[in-house]
């Protein structure tokens, strides 16, 4: 990428900064929210555990750490401006993207680091500070490359959920209604991805046929790795299963794309 | 009036069948989704704070009632009432000679959240048969009269929230803050037990819009959240109307 280049991407990266920082409020309620919705999660966990000492496997300290990790990857995996694009096209926004000079996807993604970026500085915070609150028993992973591999994983689930995010904002070429799928998408990936419990304590067979589909690669997957429950040859296969949607994926994106941008009228402008 | 109000929103979800579509499928989703979540949550542990699956079962369903009402309701009328502070429009609704916080809270309503209410009714009949719970018709007025109280708690804090919008303006996200803010009532009030007393108190005024109807419902109510309630939602009730005619003092007009 040449300097003139990056330096446009480096625009779109700052513009979403200052939308932010126009916006604080917002963002603020958004923050609240977040952190609202790890509660809810940890006291659920706290209270199954008042009584018990051992649920599925997993004892107090495991189970609180992956709920405070879901909570840490989710600020990542969320945080991501993909959401807009089924109103942009709708609205016919899209079209002050496609009139500029830069990829459409890069600056996706640019506006994506920047969106991850400002929630990485409010996590922190808010890390240090709920630790100081509740102390919650975090296991600390000590093997290196158990964490290498957590955070390849990690990384793939911020990709899976990039395509599917724009897979869904894709459907506003076709559509104006796509805040209900967005919807049931979320309330899917609530159960299915091991936001609220991870799936391998629910039957076998249910977490085997889970594992084929994209969900549990967006949470369960690299937090598991990061507390060390999976083997090696899990790990390699899990990382088969990733690689394989985030091919499907992106191919599909650019298939929709390419549709998509077929029929699209630039309504509303 | 009544009738053409409720004939004009029939006809708006006939305009717009696929949000219908969608929104029931997300309600039949959420709900069987929130049944398997308990299923599994109480497995091992037969009860949650003392709660069994069946009683947290008629908790979902009673969330689900309240939730659906309560958007059925105000849902788009709170929507337009964010519209018209950001446009300047409002001074359109405070001329006309009605009470303004009741002019901005009624009018349209979302007639597809009620099969969020239908299917917490299902849930709610099935966990109580579940648990062989005669219910009486005095059991019934009681539980609808707590049902009501814990509407007027989540109209009165849903309406505080959206008066902020007077003086914020750019706030366009408080919708799903106040979803996930509701989000604390799904559970029963013993699973907050483990919070510092403070922050307690900071959320029982949302964990009791289920807790208390639930109790009654399954007859095991607890007096003091009964009383609690009722000075819950009078207090809040109170404090969003003073809270609007304050904020109506700062709302600048774009238009005359």
């Amino acid at each position: 990428m040449s300097l003139i280049t990056s330096k446009k991407y480096l625009m779109i990266f700052k513009n979403t900064w200052d939308e932010y920082s126009a916006y604080r409020i917002n963002f603020v309620f958004w923050r609240v929210r977040v952190v609202l919705r790890f509660l809810i999660t940890y006291f659920l966990w706290s209270a199954i555990y008042s009584s018990q000492q051992n649920y599925f496997g997993y004892n107090r300290q495991s189970m609180l750490s992956y709920v405070l990790l879901t909570y840490l990857v989710s600020n990542f995996v969320f945080a991501t401006r993909t959401q807009d694009i089924g109103s942009e096209i709708n609205e016919g926004r899209l079209t002050n993207y496609l009139l500029r000079p830069i990829n459409y996807f890069t600056g996706l993604i640019a506006r994506d680091i920047s969106d991850k970026f400002i929630n990485f500085i409010f996590t922190v915070v808010e890390f240090v500070f709920l630790l100081n609150i509740f102390q919650p028993p975090i296991f600390f992973q000590t093997n290196f490359n158990i964490v290498v591999f957590s955070i390849i994983g990690f990384l793939g689930s911020i990709v899976i959920y990039f395509y599917i995010s724009i897979l869904l904002g894709f459907i506003g070429f076709w559509s104006a209604e796509i805040w209900g799928i967005r919807f049931i998408f979320m309330v899917l990936l609530d159960f299915f991805a091991g936001t609220l419990f991870p799936i391998d304590i629910l039957p076998a067979i249910v977490t085997k046929i889970l594992l084929f589909t994209p969900f549990p690669y967006m949470f369960y997957f690299p937090i598991k790795i990061y507390l060390g429950r999976l083997s090696l040859n899990e790990i390699i296969l899990g990382f088969g299963v990733l690689c394989t949607w985030i091919f499907l994926l992106k191919s599909l994106v650019m298939i929709v794309w390419n549709k998509g941008l077929r029929i699209y009228s630039a309504e509303g402008r | 009036m009544t009738s053409n109000i409720i004939k004009a929103n029939i006809m708006v979800a006939l305009m717009y069948p696929a949000s219908f579509y969608t929104s029931s499928l997300s309600s039949i989703l959420w709900i069987g989704l929130s049944m398997i979540s308990i299923t599994v949550l109480t497995y091992q542990s037969p009860e949650l704070g003392g709660w069994n699956k069946h009683q947290l079962f008629a908790v979902q369903g009673v969330y689900s009632i309240i939730l659906g009402t309560m958007y059925f309701m105000f849902g788009e009328n709170f929507k337009k009432l964010i519209r018209l502070i950001n446009k300047g429009d409002l001074d359109l609704l405070l001329t006309k000679p009605v009470d303004s916080q009741f002019l901005v809270s009624v009018g349209e309503n979302k007639i597809h959240q009620l099969s969020r209410v239908l299917g917490g009714i299902i849930l709610l009949t099935y966990a109580l048969s579940a648990l062989h719970v005669n219910v009486g018709i005095r059991d019934i007025i009681q539980f609808l009269f707590f049902m009501l109280l814990s509407c007027i708690i989540i109209y009165s804090i849903w309406f505080l929230l959206v008066t902020l919008t007077i003086w914020l303006t750019n706030l366009f996200n408080i919708d799903e803050l106040f979803t996930h803010l509701t989000g604390l009532s799904r559970y029963p009030l013993e699973v907050f037990r483990y919070l510092n007393r403070y922050l307690f108190y900071l959320v029982l005024p949302l964990v009791i819009i289920t807790s208390v109807p639930t109790q009654i419902i399954l007859k095991k109510p607890d007096l003091w959240l009964m009383i609690a309630a009722v000075l819950v939602a009078g207090i809040l009730f109170f404090c969003s109307r003073m809270f609007w005619f304050f904020a109506l003092k700062f709302y600048t007009s774009a238009s005359s």
